[in-house]
């Protein structure tokens, strides 16, 4: 589970850590299946040119600088240039959390201790008490992330930040026509008071996956399942009215009747 | 945008644009549509009247992209009253298109097509019908309806039920079998499933009973899905947006049957308004049956 183990340095403290997901995927996507034998359609890399399906063995890297120019580059010759992973999370600042604007956070990450759980419980006590947040910069997966740590409940959360460059200001988007009268900024504030609220992580739910699961559940009773040929045992349909095969063998014999007469 | 005031059953009415070209193809106006729908009121209204209707508006004409109303605008006249359905995805207030001012109102805002649900509005989980849409995918085409209506027919026979067929309006058939007994939707759609499957065994070149297009291609698509109690299937009598003003007509089994033979069912069955209009009394009655019949399932246990 753990997809980077080192420690959280600053002054004369560390703590041995280990990195957890906190993302948990509750979403189930769709596969593509080949509609003539429900077999799962794969993805391949194919050479127009030829029009041949590539093995990774006979790939390589090229970089574009123009059209249809590429320089070669070796995996080798990439790797060297990747930076190397940080055994430690070395904090630069700590930083008051209402002053990183939420628009620079990427994703959550949880931190558990590895070692003696004190000096982690401290490190989130203190951090949730003074509302601040630890800057760092390290290395993961041979990239170099911007991290804030800071606390979420009893859990230290690293939250991977977006770079200042990633992001546009919202300056150059908004549209700019004039003074804003302060009565009517009031009224506006006014209007927005009407529906002052609490926010409750709760009233966000994913009502289109809802749907959806509940679509698949009502087309498996009804309609069963599909296998691609020689693989697993498709399921029948349950539906409640399952048709007695009388009416399918009635419905047979009026055909094969028509056929007959047809002849 | 000119207006003017129509009474209808003396209800006051305002019309709009009746000059606006909505088929372009042939130059007919909306006036035509607004005329088509005041003359086959009485035709189409019987398969409107207490049910919840879907409008599908074309307020640019019939060759835009138009799109479905389900919930009742609100700015409805007061004295015009909705269908309330619960669905599993929340309630719907379905227009309620209870007389020919109703109707009219409707087609002033560009709804060319009426897609009513399969059921009344008062028993929404009782269908009235159970209804097959015959599909063809090119180059399958009118011709391969009717024969695959026909295997119908012969199906529905052997299980002692009676359908009556009506044009799509387009290159398709749709057959109806009046039911108006104790029935769910769930049994509807699974004996009409039962009936595609077979036909598709029967004869898998030229039929198939699912609803990918690609695997459509040359054969008549057996529509069974629209026996669902939140599916709609375009009204007998209403217009369609099509490049000309055709109407979904009730045909008789004879006239099918001759229309295969003459070679040409294309143009055979196709009806536009006036020839629809022309010939009113007699589509009423083809299609009378359907209102009424009583007839039952055939026993599933």
């Amino acid at each position: 589970m753990a997809m980077w183990k080192g420690t959280i340095s600053f002054g004369l403290v560390a703590v041995p850590i280990q990195i957890l997901p906190a993302l948990r995927s509750h979403r189930s996507a769709f596969h593509m299946l080949h509609a003539k034998d429900n077999s799962p359609v794969q993805r391949r890399m194919i050479c127009p040119a030829e029009n041949v399906f590539v093995h990774p063995e006979h790939q390589q890297r090229g970089y574009p600088v123009g059209d249809d120019k590429y320089v070669v580059v070796e995996d080798e010759e990439v790797k060297q240039l990747e930076p190397k992973r940080s055994e430690t999370i070395e904090i630069e600042s700590f930083v008051d959390l209402d002053e990183v604007d939420p628009v620079y956070f990427d994703r959550p990450y949880y931190i558990l201790p590895t070692g003696p759980a004190k000096p982690y419980r401290l490190l989130v006590e203190a951090l949730g008490e003074s509302n601040r947040a630890g800057i760092a910069k390290f290395v993961m997966h041979a990239r170099e992330h911007l991290v804030a740590l800071r606390a979420v409940g009893d859990a230290l959360c690293l939250q991977m930040l977006r770079f200042a460059d990633e992001i546009r200001p919202g300056d150059d988007v908004a549209p700019d026509e004039g003074k804003l009268a302060k009565k009517d900024i009031d009224a506006m504030t006014r209007e927005m008071k009407k529906l002052y609220g609490d926010f409750e992580p709760g009233m966000i739910e994913d009502r289109y996956q809802k749907r959806i699961d509940k679509l698949i559940k009502k087309l498996r009773k009804t309609e069963g399942t599909v296998s691609p040929p020689g693989s697993a045992t498709e399921e029948a349909p349950q539906v409640e009215h399952q048709p007695a095969r009388d009416l399918i063998a009635v419905l047979e014999e009026s055909l094969a009747e028509a056929r007959g007469e047809d002849e | 945008m000119t207006r003017s005031t129509v009474q209808v059953d003396g209800r006051k009415l305002t019309v709009t644009n009746l000059d606006k070209v909505f088929y372009p193809a042939c130059g007919f106006t909306k006036a035509g549509v607004l005329d088509y729908y005041n003359r086959a009121s009485a035709a189409i209204l019987p398969y409107l009247v207490s049910r919840p209707v879907s409008l599908r508006r074309f307020p640019d004409g019939a060759e835009t992209e138009g799109f479905f109303e389900k919930n009742c605008p609100d700015y409805r006249p007061d004295w015009m009253g909705t269908h309330r359905v619960e669905h599993d995805s929340g309630p719907i207030c379905y227009c309620g298109l209870d007389e020919p001012a109703a109707l009219l109102w409707a087609a002033n805002l560009g709804a060319l097509e009426f897609h009513p649900l399969l059921c009344g509005a008062g028993e929404p989980t009782r269908p009235d019908w159970m209804v097959f849409d015959l599909d063809p995918g090119a180059p399958a085409g009118l011709a391969d309806c009717i024969e695959v209506a026909f295997l119908l027919r012969r199906m529905l026979a052997a299980v002692d039920l009676q359908a009556w067929v009506k044009t799509s309006g387009g290159k398709g058939l749709h057959v109806y079998v009046p039911l108006h007994t104790d029935v769910s939707f769930d049994q509807t759609k699974s004996v009409a499933r039962t009936f595609a499957r077979t036909l598709e065994k029967h004869q898998s070149q030229r039929i198939t009973s699912v609803m990918k297009k690609s695997l459509r291609a040359g054969k008549v698509f057996v529509d069974w899905s629209q026996n669902d109690s939140h599916k709609s299937t375009v009204a007998v009598f209403s217009l369609r947006a099509r490049p000309l003003p055709s109407v979904s007509t009730p045909v008789s089994w004879d006239e099918l049957s001759a229309a295969n033979e003459s070679g040409d069912p294309d143009s055979d069955l196709q009806f536009l308004t006036d020839d629809v209009l022309a010939d009113l009394d007699r589509r009423v009655e083809i299609f009378a049956p359907v209102l009424e019949l009583r007839q039952k399932l055939p026993d599933l246990d």
